[in-house]
């Protein structure tokens, strides 16, 4: 190593430069990461409304699809019981199934062992149905027996309520379930009486006979729904319409959260903006470019609040309608920024900027977020309903207008960029958001009800932006929402 | 004042101000290194600031068996490299076997100043910058440098002898200028 190697050392040798505030700035984002707002951890909010819908449908197959085949505790004890009422009612049971052989409707085979008598085997012509005279008869006498079986469940569930066996806390479950128990019963009985909806079988009843069958149906019914006794009269309209939730106007207000991919909105790669800054280091230049190209846009989410109205178009469809403002954030990043009117800009290179005083930095990251007001008009077809739950396809079209795009960038010193527009090769001020959704609902009383859904929006730009791109980002997300009907069900 | 020692066990206990005095006391000593290594102040800034990143986030690993500012100055070499590294790829460094340029002058460093060869230094292409940084500035053997850049210790040697003849050639040609406003 020569004399050069050497003065030279010699002469970088304890010298400083002190560097400008914005490395400290750098350095000091650096170790401490900003967190993203709470409304945009999307991913958590999915997660929320997620386990929310599984809940919900969960308690809802558990309430009103798999009711019989659910076994509690208690029902556990009640069957224990009744298979022990079961054995000392044997002979009873014996007679019933004596009552099956004359039906055309053959006793099923665990029926018949249940009861040790051969009845299929034993009754070769019983379904015979011109032997109406002896049908009848048995029908009388069925008819008496369903009026005391029905008596019977009325004093099983007296007998329930007295029994000091349960405390108070389970008694609505076990009374519940002493209704079921109790129609359990009765079904058996009445189907092995021929009594259930079987046309073929009831034949010549006279208008009384028919009268006392409703009757029992009637208080089926009433055991089932634990209500006060209804009268025949006003029976119609107590089984759920499948349509009538959705013909009534409502009001709702929801809440979404989701993605946020602005891909669309970036179109190809363009070095308008690079080229515009008319440097004399096309080096610099070059960096910037590759830099702000190469960066990738990473979404931070989006979220919207809105109200609105369902206005009812007929059995199933609904038109829905209102005002939605939404907040839609992606991450990119840059590493100059611009000297604007004595103010110190973030560069995002697809939105304008001035060019003539540009600084380079280190890279740092900038932060994009739309403001946007949409108004939604979208039918809504009801596809499923389950008692109190309800599914529908949602799809329509939206009217967007972009209130504002602000570019923060995440430097102390920088100040917010608000976007201009009509320079903007990002996204247009106005946009249609074409709309499609799957919603769920349940309704929690006559009045209200909540629902969740999972929805895709994309943008349908109206034109094309300044550098001549057609961006079209979209959305997809979860939303849950309340509903407040202005009617009672008709 | 804080010793070296209270700053860093106090920047372990993420004591914002201390690292803000770590910072201010040789920010200034590393910044002149990081721009023999960049082509510009900004790209400097760039490289000192996640230097000073990587040097608080490991700190816990510093043990003291070397200066804390010969452990720094590792580290912030180890940022410059590797910022360049993109672009030592895409430059790729190749053996140069006649070296174009025979400079017979006396070279007289002492006569200019730090950011002038600094000037000087950055027009390097970025290979022949960062194996002549690492080699008659830090000290490094050719060996060594080629493992780091990953390339053949005859590239090294190459790259070397191609950036001191550039570096002479503007030395002398700066001190041309600097001798002839001596003499009007």
């Amino acid at each position: 190593m020569g004399d050069f190697e050497k003065d030279l050392r010699d002469a970088f040798e304890g010298v400083e430069f002190t560097p400008s505030e914005q490395v400290w700035a750098g350095v000091e984002k650096g170790l401490r990461p900003g967190k993203k707002g709470i409304f945009f951890m999307w991913q958590t909010y999915g997660v929320a409304a997620t386990l929310v819908l599984v809940l919900s449908l969960g308690y809802l197959f558990r309430d009103e699809l798999f009711s019989g085949s659910s076994e509690g505790p208690a029902t556990r004890e009640l069957t224990q019981e009744n298979q022990a009422k079961d054995a000392e009612q044997g002979s009873d049971k014996t007679q019933t199934a004596k009552v099956k052989e004359n039906t055309d409707e053959p006793a099923s085979d665990a029926s018949a062992n249940d009861n040790d008598v051969p009845v299929n085997d034993a009754t070769p012509g019983i379904k015979d149905l011109q032997a109406s005279t002896s049908q009848n008869a048995q029908a009388n006498k069925s008819q008496a027996s369903g009026e005391e079986d029905t008596d019977g469940a009325n004093t099983l569930m007296a007998d329930r309520n007295t029994n000091d066996v349960f405390n108070q806390e389970s008694q609505s479950l076990i009374n519940a379930s002493v209704a079921d128990e109790a129609m359990n019963q009765e079904n058996e009985k009445l189907e092995g009486e021929g009594l259930l909806i079987n046309t073929s079988f009831m034949g010549p009843l006279n208008l009384n006979e028919l009268k006392e069958s409703m009757a029992a149906i009637t208080n089926r019914w009433n055991l089932k729904n634990l209500v006060e006794p209804m009268s025949m009269d006003t029976k119609e309209g107590d089984v759920p319409d499948i349509t009538t939730d959705a013909r009534r106007t409502s009001l709702n207000g929801a809440f979404g959260n989701g993605t946020f991919n602005p891909n669309g909105a970036l179109g190809s790669t363009d070095l308008a903006a690079s080229e515009a800054l008319n440097l004399d280091d096309p080096n610099l230049v070059g960096s910037f470019a590759a830099r702000s190209q190469d960066a990738s846009q990473s979404d931070l989410g989006s979220i919207s609040v809105g109200f609105g109205v369902g206005l009812p178009l007929g059995e199933r469809w609904v038109l829905k309608t209102g005002l939605r403002y939404s907040q839609y954030r992606f991450m990119s990043t840059s590493n100059a920024y611009s000297l604007e009117d004595g103010q110190q800009l973030p560069i995002y290179t697809r939105v304008a900027f001035d060019n003539s005083d540009v600084r380079f930095v280190g890279e740092y990251e900038l932060t994009n977020t739309l403001h946007s007001l949409s108004i939604p008009a979208q039918f809504g077809l009801k596809f499923v309903n389950l008692g109190r739950f309800g599914a529908w396809f949602n799809a329509g079209v939206a009217a967007d207008y972009i209130v504002a795009h602000t570019v923060k960038g995440d430097l102390n010193f920088l100040e917010t960029r608000k976007v201009d527009f009509s320079q903007s090769s990002f996204i247009n001020r106005f946009n249609l958001n074409a709309l499609t959704g799957l919603e769920f609902t349940y309704e929690l009383n006559e009045k209200f009800a909540l629902s969740g859904e999972v929805f895709f929006r994309q943008f349908i730009p109206l034109g094309s932006t300044e550098s001549g791109n057609n961006p079209s980002p979209s959305v997809v997300g979860f939303g849950l929402g309340l509903n407040y009907y202005l009617k009672k069900r008709e | 004042m804080f010793q070296d020692e209270e700053l860093i066990k106090r920047c372990l206990e993420g004591e914002q101000q201390a690292q803000r005095q770590l910072y201010d006391r040789y920010a200034a000593k590393l910044m002149p290194m990081a721009m023999r290594y960049a082509r510009s102040q900004a790209d400097a800034e760039d490289i000192l600031q996640d230097a000073f990143i990587k040097i608080f986030r490991s700190l816990k690993s510093f043990r003291g068996e070397s200066q804390f500012l010969t452990w720094m100055k590792r580290i912030v070499i180890n940022t410059s490299i590797n910022h360049n590294r993109k672009k030592l790829y895409q430059e790729p460094m190749l053996d140069i076997e006649k070296t174009p340029l025979h400079v017979e002058q006396e070279l007289i460093i002492s006569q200019f100043h730090f950011t002038e060869l600094l000037a000087m230094i950055q027009k390097l292409p970025v290979g022949c910058r960062t194996v002549f940084n690492m080699f008659a500035i830090e000290g490094y053997s050719h060996k060594e440098i080629a493992e780091q850049l990953e390339i053949s210790e005859g590239t090294s040697k190459s790259q070397y002898s191609r950036a001191r003849a550039l570096m002479k050639a503007m030395v002398i040609e700066a001190g041309e200028v600097v001798q002839s406003r001596m003499t009007i």
